[in-house]
This record gives structure tokens, sequence and C-alpha cells, in this order.
């Protein structure tokens, strides 16, 4: 069989499990309500214990990276004695660049100029897009501004409609790599001793995130089989989001956290970092997939044998939330963010093909992590339509038809009951989520308190909208090879409390 | 905290959820389906439930006569099948009681809506002596009519007085109306041989009315309608059917009648009388229809 038509097969496999899923539970809703009452009742526990589970897992992930929080990272590096010294190490700092503004550059870079980090050591680049007009008049304004704090910055500009490519964030990293690879060898720096971190446009990092990341990489003897993923926390203009983005977001930071702490199933997610020397050996980002952020982990996992994992920083870094003009545009705009993190389902494609001819990898580590990508992608897809549209329908069912079987009658019961004890979850995730409010600008009215309590409310909504749909969108157009678009969420910063001047100019 | 101590909360989190899944969902997939471990006989059986809902709630709940610490709504669970008896208390209301039978994977709902003691009985004017009442509905709402030794007298709900008549009946007479009905300005009363009847305005009732009778006859008096506009009366008796005008009095008969078990039905919006009588020499039994006015017109012009 050839490698298209393994492929084709591949992308099949996840809607149509999904849509089985779904399918099944209507149908027998429609024809065997009882044996329904019982599968929900069995759905529903799962689904408690899972929260439960999850819940567990969002908290040590919550007190680890706050029970980090004030230790100094850079003296560790300082004083850590490894076969690596700390004076060689380079940060190679690239952000890629498509229509953000300047305020949400300006930020980035303001952030990363903040960093407790020797400054000397960056080396950052400036990846910006040819599809995007005067691009290298903004990166170059950016550029003056900024040059005198680090090492040196890098534009690059990624040539539109290149053979092998899609416009993609992957496809504008690899360019920018390979340019800053022959930077790098020009400057005789060793590979080995340069650490890439491939971060969004909006990504603000923490005072210390590079010094913690140094740390690690300099104490961990296989530092090279590592990919190092910060806590990505969703909150940069949370103070001028709406409740529903807000909500959706927090939804997000939440599940990387969680995601965090399971060490063996967690892969890199947007903003990473890794050692130059193991991209360059994996080929940097694949050029042609949506979801690179992902499989760039996949492509180490595979050439390096499963001797790869991804490792969790204890410190975050802070982005955008991602908003519309309006309430219907902020779903939308969200809608199509999660449906492209959904297409990460590609992975599972990505694997299957590439698991054939690798041997060295024991057919049970495969089997383990076609299952685990297959798994997270299905319940995504499946488990708010089951739980927020068919289970009501069946409640209603029962309620309106005045059922007297015990079993219906427990259905709801059992439902009600673990609804209510759930919502204990929501006062976790309230107190965890203040953790992350940033300091209140002069302007926001005392308002947004009350609003930031209230916007719990609305996670019914949010899991029935955004829940299952975008995934199962997703999956539905990788089955009938319909291919999205990588759409860059847009970013909008406002920001009353400062101006930025460049060139002697507000901007 | 150490890695390592992570790792170790999360595996025992991840165990222990999992070994409660593994050990609570058949117990609770038993207990959905209405299985119950009985203790003593060391084995599962069949229950039901009863679902006690109450209007007014919070209303304490005998289960065979003895109480259950509980209020409305409440569901007993766990109950063999068996026929139950149930009680419902509160205090200011009467109490509600049944008899509950409970099937196997089965919820037997009571659903029990509980009558308020009556504190305050309002009686009507003391000095009358009432041999006989009706009540008249109407779109402007109820009157009660009140037939006593004293007088006709018409009450609206809240026992005032509208309207009174004076007359001359005995007792006996009162207390054999049969019954009354409220035409467009009139009330007739009617008992087995005789028709009266009441006139009021049509701007609301005149506080003092006339009782007149109008109407005699040997035969039964089976029932009585207000036929054009309430300027005839239409007179079911045992044999036959008749037309009075109650102004002029005169009587005509409509329809004679082949049964004395002759339903009829009068549809004063259209005259027409609907009939289920026996055909005339047959022993079988059919429904006519007869346009009274026309009748009325043929009678009138003879």
């Amino acid at each position: 069989m050839r490698r298209s038509q393994i492929e084709r097969i591949l992308e099949i496999i996840p809607a149509s499990l999904s849509w089985s899923i779904i399918i099944f539970f209507i149908l027998v809703v429609i024809f065997n309500p009882i044996l329904a009452s019982l599968i929900f009742i069995i759905y529903l526990l799962y689904w408690f214990f899972r929260f439960l589970y999850m819940t567990v897992l969002l908290v040590i992930a919550h007190h680890r990276m706050i029970s980090k929080k004030d230790i100094d990272w850079l003296g560790l590096c300082k004083e850590s004695k490894t076969d690596k010294d700390f004076e060689d190490i380079f940060h190679v700092v690239l952000y890629t660049i498509y229509k953000e503004p300047f305020s949400v550059i300006l930020d980035s870079l303001s952030s990363l100029k903040n960093t407790d980090y020797p400054k000397d050591k960056f080396i950052v680049v400036l990846a910006g897009e040819e599809r995007e007009k005067n691009i290298l008049d903004k990166l170059e304004k950016i550029k003056e501004e900024f040059k005198k704090y680090f090492k040196d910055i890098i534009i690059t500009i990624h040539p539109k409609d290149l053979e092998g490519e899609i416009p993609c964030k992957g496809a504008n990293a690899t360019y920018s790599a390979k340019i800053v690879k022959k930077y790098l060898e020009e400057n005789k720096i060793d590979l080995e001793n340069v650490i890439i971190s491939c971060f969004d446009a909006d990504t603000c990092v923490d005072s210390k995130y590079f010094s913690c990341l140094t740390y690690h990489f300099l104490n961990n003897p296989k530092r090279y089989r590592l990919s190092y993923q910060p806590l990505p926390i969703y909150n940069n203009n949370i103070y001028y989001a709406s409740a529903l983005a807000r909500v959706i977001e927090f939804g997000s930071t939440f599940w990387q956290l969680i995601e965090s702490m399971r060490w063996e199933k967690f892969v890199t997610f947007s903003s990473h970092s890794l050692s130059f020397k193991t991209l360059v050996d994996i080929d940097y980002w694949p050029r042609d997939k949506i979801s690179d952020d992902s499989l760039i982990f996949w492509k180490a996992f595979v050439k390096f044998n499963g001797d790869y994992a991804t490792y969790s920083l204890e410190v975050p870094v802070y982005m955008d939330i991602a908003v519309g003009k309006n309430i219907f545009d902020t779903i939308k705009v969200q809608y199509k963010q999660k449906r492209r993190w959904a297409w990460g389902v590609e992975a599972f494609v990505y694997l299957g093909v590439e698991f054939l001819n690798k041997k060295e990898i024991p057919l049970s580590i495969k089997i383990k992590k076609l299952l685990q990508v297959l798994d997270s992608h299905i319940n995504w897809a499946t488990w708010s339509i089951i739980i927020s549209f068919l289970l009501p329908v069946i409640l209603l069912w029962i309620a309106f038809g005045k059922k007297n079987e015990l079993i219906f009658f427990n259905l709801s019961y059992i439902n009600t009951t673990i609804w209510h004890t759930l919502t204990f979850i929501l006062i976790i995730c309230l107190v965890i989520s203040k953790e992350f409010l940033p300091p209140k600008p002069k302007n926001v009215s005392k308002f947004f308190y009350f609003s930031f309590i209230f916007q719990w409310f609305l996670i019914p909504l949010v899991s029935a909208l955004l829940g299952s749909f975008p995934a199962l969108d997703a999956q539905t157009r990788m089955m009938f090879n319909k291919k999205i678009k990588f759409n860059p969420t847009p970013k909008e910063r406002i920001n009353l409390n400062s101006l930025y001047i460049i060139n002697n100019r507000a901007i | 905290m150490e890695d390592n101590i992570y790792r170790n909360i999360r595996k025992i989190s991840f165990w222990l959820f999992f070994l409660i899944f593994i050990i609570v969902l058949p117990l609770i997939i038993f207990y959905s389906l209405g299985y119950q471990f009985n203790h003593n006989l060391k084995r599962f059986q069949k229950t039901g439930i009863i679902s006690i809902r109450s209007l007014p709630t919070d209303v304490e709940i005998y289960l065979n006569d003895k109480k259950i610490n509980k209020e409305t709504p409440f569901d007993i669970r766990n109950l063999l099948p068996n026929t139950y008896k149930i009680r419902l208390e509160k205090e200011g209301f009467y109490p509600y009681e049944l008899n509950v039978e409970v099937k196997p994977f089965f919820v037997s709902v009571v659903d029990a809506t509980l009558i308020p003691r009556i504190k305050d009985i309002e009686k009507i004017k003391e000095e009358l002596s009432i041999c006989n009442f009706f009540i008249i509905e109407s779109f402007f709402g109820k009157k009660i009519v009140v037939l006593a030794k004293e007088g006709i007298f018409i009450f609206n709900e809240d026992l005032e007085e509208l309207a009174k008549a004076n007359l001359d009946l005995d007792t006996e007479t009162l207390s054999s109306i049969k019954n009354i009905k409220e035409g467009k300005n009139r009330i007739l009363l009617y008992n087995i041989n005789n028709i009266w009847t009441l006139d009021y305005s049509l701007w609301g009732l005149k506080k003092d009315l006339v009782l007149e009778h109008i109407y005699k006859t040997d035969e039964e008096i089976k029932d009585v309608f207000f036929g054009f506009r309430d300027k005839y009366l239409i007179i079911q008796e045992k044999s036959k059917i008749v037309a009075l005008d109650i102004k002029n009095k005169i009587i005509f008969e409509i329809y004679k009648l082949n049964s004395s078990d002759a339903k009829v039905y009068y549809d004063s919006s259209s005259d027409t009388l609907f009939i289920k009588d026996k055909i005339f020499g047959l022993n079988t039994t059919s429904l006519f229809k007869i346009n009274i006015s026309k009748k009325i017109y043929e009678k009138v012009s003879d």
C-alpha cells in the first residue's frame, strides 16, 4: 500500500470513531432508552472521576508553579557544575510574526528585555512573512528600538509560496531557523550550546523563564532529548477581554496545567524551547502542517526512537486571549483557534505513517502513543456533545414522558448529584484563576472582579458551543480531505497606560 | 517539593480514583436498576421507589403509620415490592392518605394536594329559613339563588344580597323546585308541574323582583329551555314538547314524544331541537332535528 493511501485511511479513522460514538448514542437513545440511561450513567461516572482526577492534577500543577515562583534560577544556573558551562549557553528567541500590531510585539520584546537573564546571550529573531505588507519596515523599527539590549536582532522575511510549504507558522519558523543556523556557524557558536525558543508574537515571558530553562538544560543529562514547555497563561489582555473569552482561555490554561503533570503524555504546545542541535537533527519544524507545535515533538520522538520527552518548566509565559470585535466575532475567533488546535489530530496520521517504518520503536510504545493521541482527540470531539446535548434530550424525554422506570428516575438523580458535587471544582478554578490575574490597570473598573467571579457560570454555554464542535469539525474535514487554513488568531492589545515611542513617533 | 513527590501524588490519585470507579460502578449500576443488597439475606433484592411530591411542600410523611423524618418532596427508596400506606400530614391541612403499590424497578409517584382545614364558616342571612338553593354560573360570575320561607334571595359569591322576591309559596313547594335557569333578563324556576319566572331589567337586577307563575301542567316537566331570545320557553314534558309564549301565555304543542325516555337538547343559538326518541310504531330509536322557528311560525299563523 502506498504512503498516501495509508495516510488517507489514518485521516478517516478519528472522525469515523467520533461520529460512530455520537451516532451510537443517538440510536440507543431512540431505540432503547433504558440501555441509553444505563450507558449515560456509566459515562457520567467515568467523567465524574476523570474530572476529579484532573482537578487533582490542576491543583498540584498550580502548586508546583507557585511553590517554585521564588526560586533564584539564575543563581542555581551559575552554581551548576555540569559538563556545560552556563557562560557558554546562548538563547535564540524566535518570534513568528504575521499581522500582529506593534503593541503586541513590543510588549513581548519588553518582557524579554526585563528577564533576569544576561541579555548579551540573546539572539532575537523577528521572523516576518512576505505576505504581510510593509513587514520589513515594521520589523526594522522594532529592531532599532531593541537592538541595544540584546546580543543581536536578526530579521528574516519568509518568502511566500515556497515549494513544499503551506502558509503556516512552522514554515516561517523553519525558514528563519535555517538562517539563524548559518549565523551561529559564522559566529562560531556551538549549536550544542544554543537553546532555541519558538514563540508566538504575543508571548510575554516570565522574568525567570530563561534562567529556569537554562538551569534545566544544564542539569539534565538528556538535554538533547527534551523539549522544554512553559505553562502558557492567557492573560495579557485579560482586563479587556469579554467574560466569554476569558472563560474559554482559562480553560486552555487549566488544560495545559493539567497536561503538564502527565509527563509521559506531555507534548509541546504553542510557545516552546529546545536545543538548537536537536532542532537541526530533526530537520526543523514541519513546513506543511498546521499543528507544527505538537508535531515538532513527535518528529523528535520518531527520530530518536521514542527516546524523547517534554519537560514541563515551572515558569509561565503569558499570551493573549483571542478576542473578536464583538461577542459573536469572539466566538468565531475562538472557534477557529480551537479548530486549529484540534487539527493536532494530524499527529495520529503522522505517527501512524512514521511508525510503519520504525522498527526500532517497540510495538507496545507505538500502540500506546497512537491510542494516546486518538483517545484525547476522540474524547475532545464527543464529550460535550454527549453531555450537553444528548443527555439533556433523554432527561427531557423522561420529564415530559412521565416515565416511571426506576433507571430513568435514577439517571436524573445521578446527573443532578454529580453536577452539584462538581460545583466545588468551579470554586477551585476560581481560586486558581485569581492567581493568574496581573495587576489591575487603573482605568479598569472594580466591577471587573464581579464579572470575573460570575464568568464561571458561562462554563455550560462555553462547553456546549466550543467543547466538542471545533474538534469534530476538524476531524470531519480531515476525513473528507478538506484541509483547513492556518488562520492566525487576531491579536489586539488595548493598552491605555502607555504609548510606544519609535523613532520619536508615538505608536 | 520535588517532582517525584508530584509524580507520586499523581499516581496515588490516579489509582485511587480508578479503584473507586471500578468498585462504585457496579454498585451504582445495580442501584440505578433498582437492586438493593439485603445484608440479612446476603443477596440482592429488587426494589422500587415511592416518589412523593405535595402541594404545599414540607409535609410530614408516614409510611405504614410510621413517621419518617423527612418532608416532601421526598423519594422513599429501596422499598420491596408491596402495597404501602402513605399518609401526609401538615398543620392546617387535612391528612392525605392513600395506598401505594410498589413494583420492582419502577417509581410510584404520589402527587398530593392537601386541602386546607376550614377555619371560618360564613353563614348566610341568619333570619332566613332556607328550603332550597341553586347556583347560577355566568360570564360575570356566580349567583346564589336561595329559596327561603321569607322569599327568594339572590346573592353574589361573597353572600351579598343582590335581589329579593316576595312570594306566597309554601315550604313544600319551595322544596320541590327542581331546577333554575337563567335567561337574558329573567330567571325561571320549575318543579314537576309548575314553572315560575323572575324578571329583572336589562341593566341589572332590580332589588325587588316579582315571582310570576306562568305554567302548570298535569304531566311531569322534564326540562325547560329559553328560546327565541327568551321570549318563549321550550318545555319538555313526559309525552310532548310544548312552546310557551311567555308574554302572551300562549301554548302550543311542537312535538309528541313516542317514548317517556326521550332525550331532548335545545340549541338556542339556532333555535333547533334535537330529540332522541323512538320511531312511531317501531321499537328502534333515532335522532330527530326540528327547526323550532318554522314550527312556531306555523302554529302562530294557525
